[in-house]
């Protein structure tokens, strides 16, 4: 046993002092996780992507008065808001910065009735994301018109549902992003105007003059709830009610998750195809010529890929929570709290993923076929799997990144149950490492 | 004399693609003595390195068996390789550790560990000079100096069988002189066999104790170097530079007449300012070659000196006594470098 770890430390010392292939194993995701983060997630980012489909169920009842779920229904449909009774106000370029761009350039909306209806089309695929807006949406958002119900009435939260498609995981992450955009300025116009109205009641003779106002003076509000009076932009809005997490951490999670499980995948087999180097150099023959088993030194080398792996994805993933810290100026851990499980999980992706690693230079009958054959699988799994933005549905579960992934949202949500990720990865890596170390150990000729 | 290594029928048959065999040792028996230095000549493809590959426990024997200090390499494999120290021909270490991280690495593969260890690494530091670089990585080294550690590591457990694949390949003659007197100080100071390939007869002459010549997969020869030369029949051979004299012919009849030179050769044409041609001018050659062929070199020296000094004037003269080329030439036919 001995010898096993001491086979396994020097290969990893052997990593640990290779400055580029720390750089590609750790700065590379790193860099793509947040050039990706930044260009999707925040309010620096440019897009130069397609509009994206999305489903606008609007379910609000409105107050008798008004309907501000339209209004915002309006906004993602890129239609003018007007209504019988006051002003129209029009989602006019003109007052808005030169630099925007209109929402119509984003989103491809398209009005539902049914949530329901919205919410299949999301699951098929006809939908990136459905944006559904409660029935009771204004009435929480609206201040009360009856002065006497202000300080009566609590400022209640709204629950506007964004369902997004784990196949466009981006896109969907985008909608929630405009959505949250959109919402925003009800909110705060709705405190705005409550706090104005106390204001004025808080003087008896400006309570008598505003109660005996015609109705149109009050037709300006309306447009406080326009929110072209603010940029619609892609940033992220901190607004706990409708999501826990933001755009930004979204991403990290499910593209810097994905990406450090694909960038393993290179680590695995690259680790393991590193002995027919040792042969070339007769560092193996060396090896064998001493007391040492030939399963000892596999064993030795393939524990040592192993502990690379482990080190790789739990750094990446620190690193992932440091910078969402840095983003949001404080600490900021991505993946939950139930740590047990993610050890769980983290050792369960390392065993899938050196699993591929071992079984792809096993059957390869040469270095170079191994290479070939290697970027060939991971490229598969990358696509299958959701590390290059995308999901390909059902297919997705074919790839250990999926499963990967999955795992890590589930416990960054607070969601505890992955024992069916455990599982499949489990298995998957058992299969895979056991068939993989056969073959790989008939193939290797001293 | 006890042997530290003793083969006994040694064979290895490899399958080619289409099932063909290729038998690249073909019964290989030898007996290899406590504390001598034993090398192993022929040109490359002759065998070597798969029969020191099966003496060192690194490739199976298709049949027969290699004993090390008594063990069998295929029954006792562990005891065998632990009295095996091995130093292969390629720099054998991990160039991205140090000279003292790769003797530690391959230490733990001898299990050696703690004091001992450590104890170990500082005397084959020290033995092999390697002090004021122990700390700096292999791929930072020097080529003689990799060598160097290359042969360090093959020591560090102390090994009864030495094992030495060609190490003075590509090796400067500073390095090269520095390795053999290694070799030397393994066999006198520490009392440690050697086995020891090659394909330069020079090396295995100086060398070697005993010598065994193998061509094809098999040992066609094998003995001190006074054995195997006595065993061809070889002769001296008196080799003489001569300014080219004007009677060639009397000269050569003079010669051949002396009852101790078996044969006498004369070469012009090999010579590097023989006859030359330039244009339709031939300019015949200044300096000849004589080579007369005798029983004792030595002894006859004198009286060819007295034969040619009267007709020609000599610019050089050596003794070649028969080496080990002239024995491989005998045995095979074809020169050892073929």
């Amino acid at each position: 046993m001995e010898k096993i770890l001491t086979i396994a430390w020097k290969e990893l010392y052997t990593v640990s002092t290779d400055r580029v292939l720390l750089l590609f194993m750790l700065g590379t995701p790193l860099a793509i996780s947040l050039i990706i983060g930044l260009a999707f997630g925040s309010s620096g980012g440019e897009l130069t992507i397609g509009a994206i489909s999305v489903a606008v169920v609007n379910l609000d009842q409105g107050d008798g008065e008004g309907n501000l779920g339209e209004t915002v229904a309006s906004i993602l449909l890129s239609e003018p808001i007007e209504r019988s009774n006051e002003p129209t106000c029009q989602l006019s370029s003109e007052s808005a910065p030169a630099e925007t761009r209109p929402l119509s350039d984003f989103l491809n909306a398209k009005r539902l009735n049914d949530p329901e209806l919205a919410r299949a089309g999301v699951d098929e695929g006809i939908y990136a994301a459905a944006v559904i807006i409660p029935a009771d949406f204004t009435s929480k958002v609206n201040p009360p018109r009856d002065p006497s119900l202000l300080e009566q009435t609590q400022f209640e939260k709204t629950q506007v549902e964004v369902y997004g498609s784990g196949a466009s995981t981006i896109s969907a992450t985008i909608v929630r992003s405009i959505t949250e955009t959109v919402i925003q300025p009800f909110v705060t116009a709705s405190a705005a105007i409550r706090g104005t109205v106390q204001t004025i009641f808080a003087n008896p003779l400006n309570a008598i003059k505003f109660l005996n106002a015609d109705e149109s003076a009050f037709a300006g509000f309306a447009c406080a709830y326009n929110p072209n009076l603010g940029n619609i932009s892609l940033g992220r809005q901190a607004l706990n009610d409708v999501q826990a997490r933001s755009a930004f951490e979204q991403i990290l999670i499910r593209f810097g998750s994905a990406q450090a499980v694909f960038f393993s995948l290179f680590t695995a087999w690259t680790g393991v195809q590193s002995v027919y180097r040792d042969r070339d150099t007769w560092v193996l023959q060396r090896l064998l010529s001493s007391p040492t088993s030939r399963l000892s030194v596999l064993a030795g080398k393939l524990l040592g890929v192993q502990w690379i792996i482990i080190l790789q994805i739990l750094l990446l993933l620190i690193f992932l929570s440091i910078i969402a810290s840095i983003s949001n100026g404080a600490f900021t851990f991505l993946w939950g709290e139930n740590w047990l499980a993610l050890v769980m999980l983290l050792l369960s992706v390392s065993l899938a993923v050196s699993g591929v690693g071992v079984f792809v230079v096993g059957l390869a009958r040469t270095p170079e076929q191994a290479t070939l054959l290697g970027t060939m699988v991971n490229m598969g799994l990358a696509l299958l799997g959701g590390a290059f933005g995308f999901r390909l549905g059902e297919f997705s579960k074919l790839s250990l990144i999926f499963w990967g992934v999955d795992g890590f949202e589930s416990l960054s949500s607070g969601d505890a149950a992955i024992e069916l990720n455990l599982l499949v990865l489990l298995i998957q890596g058992l299969i895979l490492f056991s068939v993989g170390s056969w073959l790989f150990n008939r193939r290797l000729q001293v | 004399m006890d042997a530290m290594v003793e083969t006994k029928d040694l064979r290895k048959t490899f399958m080619r693609k289409d099932s063909t065999p290729i038998h690249a040792v073909k019964g290989v028996s030898l007996s290899i003595h406590k504390g001598e230095i034993f090398s192993l000549l022929g040109p490359n493809g002759a065998g070597k390195t798969t029969t020191i590959s099966m003496i060192s426990g690194l490739i199976e024997p298709s049949e027969g068996d290699a004993f090390i200090g008594g063990y069998s390499i295929r029954q006792q494999a562990r005891q065998a390789k632990e009295l095996i120290g091995v130093v292969p021909q390629e720099i054998a270490l991990y160039p991205e550790l140090t000279a003292r991280q790769n003797l530690w690495f391959f230490g733990r593969m001898y299990s050696l560990r703690g004091k001992e260890l450590k104890m170990r690494m500082d005397e084959v530091i020290e033995f092999m000079d390697l002090e004021e670089r122990q700390h700096d990585r292999i791929d930072t080294f020097s080529g003689g100096m990799k060598r160097r550690v290359n042969i360090g590591v093959g020591l560090l457990n102390r090994p009864q069988l030495v094992y030495m694949d060609e190490p003075t390949a590509g090796v400067d003659p500073q390095n090269r002189r520095r390795i053999l007197d290694t070799v030397f100080r393994l066999r006198d100071e520490y009392q440690m066999t050697v086995l020891y390939t090659t394909h330069l007869m020079e090396e295995a002459e100086e060398l070697s104790d005993r010598i065994g010549i193998i061509d094809y997969g098999e040992i066609i020869a094998l003995g001190t170097q006074a054995e195997l030369t006595e065993r061809i029949g070889a002769e001296d051979r008196l080799v003489i530079e001569v300014k080219r004299p004007s009677d060639e012919q009397t000269l050569l009849d003079a010669l051949r007449a002396h009852p101790q030179a078996s044969k006498v050769e004369y070469q012009v044409d090999n010579l590097k300012d023989g006859d030359r041609r330039v244009g339709n001018t031939v300019t015949p050659a200044e300096e000849a070659v004589l080579t007369v062929y005798c029983q004792n070199g030595r002894k006859l020296l004198v009286e060819v000196l007295n034969i040619i000094g009267q007709q020609v004037e000599i610019s050089s003269i050596e003794v070649r006594q028969p080496d080990l080329e002239a024995v491989f030439l005998n045995l095979t036919g074809r020169a050892l470098r073929d």
